[in-house]
This record gives structure tokens, C-alpha cells and sequence, in this order.
């Protein structure tokens, strides 16, 4: 039988957390796909965008709130897209 | 202390059942004791209550999405903990980007088992006093429920977990 508390915690849950934990989900995987391609692993990323191990697994857990400023950071590290703006064409928004 | 606790189901989604621990005289489970006191202490609400959401939310998404894959947890940095005996269960905690820590078992893509949990507030869950005694129970229940499924007192089906007696019970 289901826990009525954790119904009630479940329940108190915003429409917008829920989107917020599979978008962040999403980036993620595709963090992780691109880490994957070139064969980095957390350790090279951390060095690669300048900072500590420490400081890059809060970026590689679910739930982390990506700042624009770090997603850009992550975008020129690994030469890729990671996310789009819909409208747009992805290309705009990485510099080679 | 009471050392005998019960495994209860805590809450079944789609692809994991969530099951937490009990102790036999308590009424809340650990994890519903966790859940209450962040969502019922008007000051941890205010303080915690949005990370909470979050913690519950990555549950569900788990749960109903993605299922209990490996890299949803992580073992707990604890540098003063020993190694465990080879093939034991550790305590781990579920890998997200919060303040909140809730400790747990994945015995596999459909079983997560739920411990306590509580607020961290410095690198180490040594330095950390609200999380310190939730990690220790934890691991001594991790250990509990290792040696219960090796002597196959529990035992795992699926998103079920049967026990050779009436009660699915730990020995701590």
C-alpha cells in the first residue's frame, strides 16, 4: 500500500519542478553522449572548462539548474549544441 | 533502540518500487520521518520545501520514466568510512543537485530501498551533524539487508521483494 505521506509530498510537487528535473535530464544525456563521442571523461571536462572535479558534479547530477553562462561554457568545451531555442537554428549559438 | 525493522513498500510507479524501512515500534517509516519534518517544520519548509519538490520529483521521474539506472546514485563521500567487504551492499544516496540527502539501497532497475535522510551542510557527512547518524544507519541497514539476500531470507522478483517469513524484516 502506497505511503500516504509520500502521496501527500508527491502531490504538493509544481507542474514546473516536474519539467525542470526531465530537462535537466535531458541535458545530461546529452552531456554525457557528447563526453562519450570524444572519449572525455569528468575529470578532462573539469579541466577542459577550467575548474575542479569538485566543482563539475553538482553540473553532472539530475536537478542541477544550468546556468546560460555554463551551458555556453559547455557548448565551446565540446565544439557541439547541447541545447536549442525553438525558432532558431542551433548553429547561431555555437562558435567555432 | 529497537533493532528490528520492517521493509515496507513506500510508493509504486510504473517502472521502480520505492521501498523504505521501519522500525517495529515506530509509526513513520524513516523516509516518511525525513519527508515530514523538511514539509512540517515551518522554517525547514520555507529554508528546504522547493528542494524537497525536487528530490520528490527526480523520485517520480525515476520511477515512472527513466527506472533505477546506476548512474541515478552514487556512494556518499565519506573518507573516514572503510571500504565494505567485497560483493556487501553500501549505502548510497541518490545523485542529484540538492541540499536535502536521502540515503538508499539500488538493489536493481525496478528495487530502490529508501532509508532517512537529512540536511548537508558541509563536504564531508562527517562535518555534516544532520546527516551524519542518517548515513550510519544507513550503512548498517545496507549491511542487514546484504546479508538477508545472500541467506535469501528476502529475496527480489521484479518490482516484488518476498521474505521466507510473514513480514519482510532486518535485524540490525
Amino acid at each position: 500500500m502506497a505511503s500516504a505521506t509520500f502521496e501527500r509530498a508527491l502531490r504538493r510537487v509544481p507542474e514546473e519542478t516536474h519539467t525542470f528535473v526531465g530537462l535537466s535530464a535531458e541535458i545530461l544525456d546529452r552531456l554525457h553522449a557528447l563526453m562519450a563521442e570524444r572519449g572525455m571523461n569528468d575529470d578532462d571536462l573539469a579541466q577542459q572548462m577550467g575548474i575542479s572535479s569538485d566543482e563539475l558534479a553538482p553540473m553532472l547530477s539530475l536537478g542541477h539548474n544550468f546556468t546560460l553562462r555554463t551551458i555556453a561554457r559547455l557548448q565551446h568545451v565540446l565544439g557541439e549544441t547541447l541545447i536549442s531555442v525553438s525558432g532558431t537554428h542551433e548553429s547561431e549559438f555555437v562558435h567555432h | 533502540m529497537n533493532n528490528l525493522l520492517v521493509i515496507e513498500e513506500l510508493y509504486r510507479f510504473r517502472r521502480v518500487c520505492f521501498y523504505t524501512v521501519r522500525f517495529d515500534d515506530d509509526t513513520l517509516s524513516e523516509t516518511e520521518k525525513f519527508i515530514t519534518r523538511i514539509l512540517d517544520t515551518p522554517d525547514l519548509e520555507r529554508e528546504y520545501g522547493e528542494e524537497m519538490d525536487t528530490l520528490i520529483a527526480v523520485l517520480e521521474f525515476i520511477g515512472d520514466v527513466r527506472g533505477a539506472q546506476r548512474k541515478y546514485f552514487r556512494e556518499e563521500n565519506n573518507a573516514e568510512a572503510l571500504p565494505p567487504p567485497r560483493g556487501t551492499l553500501e549505502a548510497q544516496e541518490l545523485d542529484i543537485d540538492n541540499r536535502l540527502r536521502l540515503y538508499c539501497v539500488r538493489l536493481s532497475d525496478e528495487v530502490v530501498i529508501l532509508f532517512g535522510g537529512g540536511i548537508k551542510t558541509a563536504l564531508s557527512v562527517q562535518e555534516s551533524s544532520d546527516v551524519r547518524m542518517h548515513f550510519h544507519l544507513a550503512q548498517r541497514i545496507a549491511t542487514a539487508l546484504d546479508e538477508a539476500l545472500r541467506e535469501q531470507h528476502l529475496k527480489i522478483l521484479g518490482m516484488d521483494m518476498f521474505s521466507d517469513s510473514n513480514e519482510r524484516l532486518l535485524y540490525l
